[in-house]
């Protein structure tokens, strides 16, 4: 895997194919992804005002996963799928101050495959999740899944829209929100191992953020 | 030494264990059994401190120090380890994480990373679980047997000195729950610990030979005995002693 301290992407247009890379610091606010063949790409910060397009070109698997702290971030990402492509796009966060997350995908293709998983922590802040799937008319095979869990101390401070709009027959489309605090049950069981209670939140928080995460670096990376 | 004495529990304003009294020393075994509703899992729920079950009335100390007045992670620092029936499944923490926490927690980090590798492997290929169970998320997607011979990872990682064995026979192959009780007995060997087991089956019972036997019914222990008398439920029923808990009653 190629490890990039930080990318700066000229004229705002990344092609990425057969590759895998990492991602320290995203630079660009605005950027658009072409991805060919097999890509994964995990990135650890994003800048405060998100604006990325991306383009999945025909047959090509591609892996995003984002996996870092949000504050006061503003991310807009709107994806385009040709045929037979398939999407695994994780984000995985904690997140302080006041956020918005907003995923478009409308799929106009046939036989693709998209996987959103959202894991997020609340410290001490809002969160806004807009995630809108559209599967158009006459595409077929299609398979969509919008998964998006948030642990919390205050459900008010999150607010999660899934929308999922099915125009077509034949397609496979499922979408899940849910907002909830730490587990009683899984407290007691890691503090039955005799692990303070506060650590044992920090263990649940971080394995409910990591348990989406494919790239095996971007876990190890940690959070900051 | 664990002692209880006249112990009262409830949940929701429900009584579920009253004038309850055990004693169980180092190096003991103890099984207690009951028919279904009669309250034998709440006595490790009691004793791990969940705060789900009130205590009206009645003690509970442990060396002399007073069990009520600790948290769960204190009386699992004390020595104590639970193994339920069915185990909590939690992903993304794996056996490692989760035990390198654990053994920190209780200042007994004393296993450098290799040693603390060396270690799990070995109880692995004594549980015959394949090493990469170190790095497997918590009971996440296992089966019955792998969940509680998991459990029996942990055991022997964090070497308590107070088993509590909460059913975990229930859902057990043949060769699932050999694998499990040997290796209880050999940790009993090896280690000496008080172990209370909760059950109703036999086939652990004649692994781990307890020396006292417990009968629960109507809230409270009507008959204690050796292992004779865990013999004398297995043939002829707890009805044999008109021994039947309020629930079954109602029933």
């Amino acid at each position: 895997m190629i490890k990039m301290n930080k990318i700066i992407v000229k004229e705002n247009k990344l092609i990425l194919e057969n590759t895998e890379i990492l991602i320290t610091d995203f630079e660009n606010s605005d950027c658009t992804f072409h991805v060919y063949n097999n890509v994964k790409c995990g990135i650890f910060s994003l800048p405060k005002t998100t604006d990325f397009t991306i383009y999945i070109h025909e047959g090509a698997h591609f892996t995003l996963e984002f996996y870092g702290n949000l504050c006061n971030h503003n991310c807009n990402i709107t994806i385009y799928n040709e045929d037979y492509s398939q999407l695994d796009f994780h984000i995985s966060s904690k997140f302080t101050s006041d956020n918005t997350i907003k995923i478009e995908n409308k799929i106009k293709a046939s036989n693709t495959k998209v996987n959103i998983l959202v894991r997020t922590v609340e410290e001490n802040g809002t969160l806004n999740i807009l995630a809108e799937g559209i599967i158009a008319e006459k595409t077929q095979n299609n398979e969509y899944l919008e998964d998006i869990r948030a642990i919390t101390n205050n459900n008010n401070h999150i607010r999660i829209m899934p929308n999922l709009l099915v125009k077509s027959n034949s397609v496979k489309a499922n979408h899940n929100a849910t907002i909830s605090n730490i587990k009683d049950e899984e407290l007691f069981y890691l503090t039955g191992k005799g692990i303070s209670k506060e650590s044992a939140k920090e263990l649940i928080k971080s394995g409910f953020l990591q348990s989406i995460l494919k790239i095996e670096e971007l876990k190890m990376g940690g959070e900051e | 030494m664990l002692k209880i004495n006249n112990l009262t529990v409830q949940v929701s304003n429900k009584k579920i264990l009253e004038n309850f009294n055990l004693e169980i020393k180092k190096g003991e075994i103890h099984a207690l059994m009951g028919p279904n509703g009669a309250g034998k899992s709440t006595i490790s729920k009691v004793l791990m401190r969940d705060l789900t079950y009130q205590i009206s009335c009645g003690t509970i100390t442990y060396n002399d120090e007073d069990l009520l007045k600790m948290n769960t992670t204190e009386v699992a620092k004390k020595g104590f380890f639970m193994v339920s029936q069915n185990p909590v499944e939690i992903a993304g923490i794996t056996n490692a994480e989760m035990l390198r926490t654990a053994l920190h927690d209780a200042g007994k980090n004393d296993l450098n990373i290799l040693e603390f590798n060396r270690k799990m492997v070995a109880i692995c290929e004594k549980l015959n679980l394949p090493s990469s169970f170190i790095h497997r998320e918590i009971n996440y997607n296992m089966s019955g047997g792998e969940k509680k011979k998991n459990e029996l990872l942990h055991l022997w990682m964090l070497e308590p000195e107070f088993i509590i064995l909460d059913e975990i026979d229930s859902g057990l192959d043949v060769d699932a729950l050999k694998t499990v009780a040997n290796s209880l007995l050999e940790y009993y060997q090896q280690f000496q610990p008080a172990i209370l087991i909760i059950t109703h089956q036999k086939s652990l019972l004649d692994i781990l030979k307890p020396q006292y036997v417990h009968i629960l019914g109507n809230r409270t222990i009507e008959e204690n005995g050796d292992y004779s008398l865990a013999e004398e439920i297995f043939k002829h029923g707890f009805t044999r002693t008109h021994i039947m808990s309020e629930s079954d009653k109602d029933e």
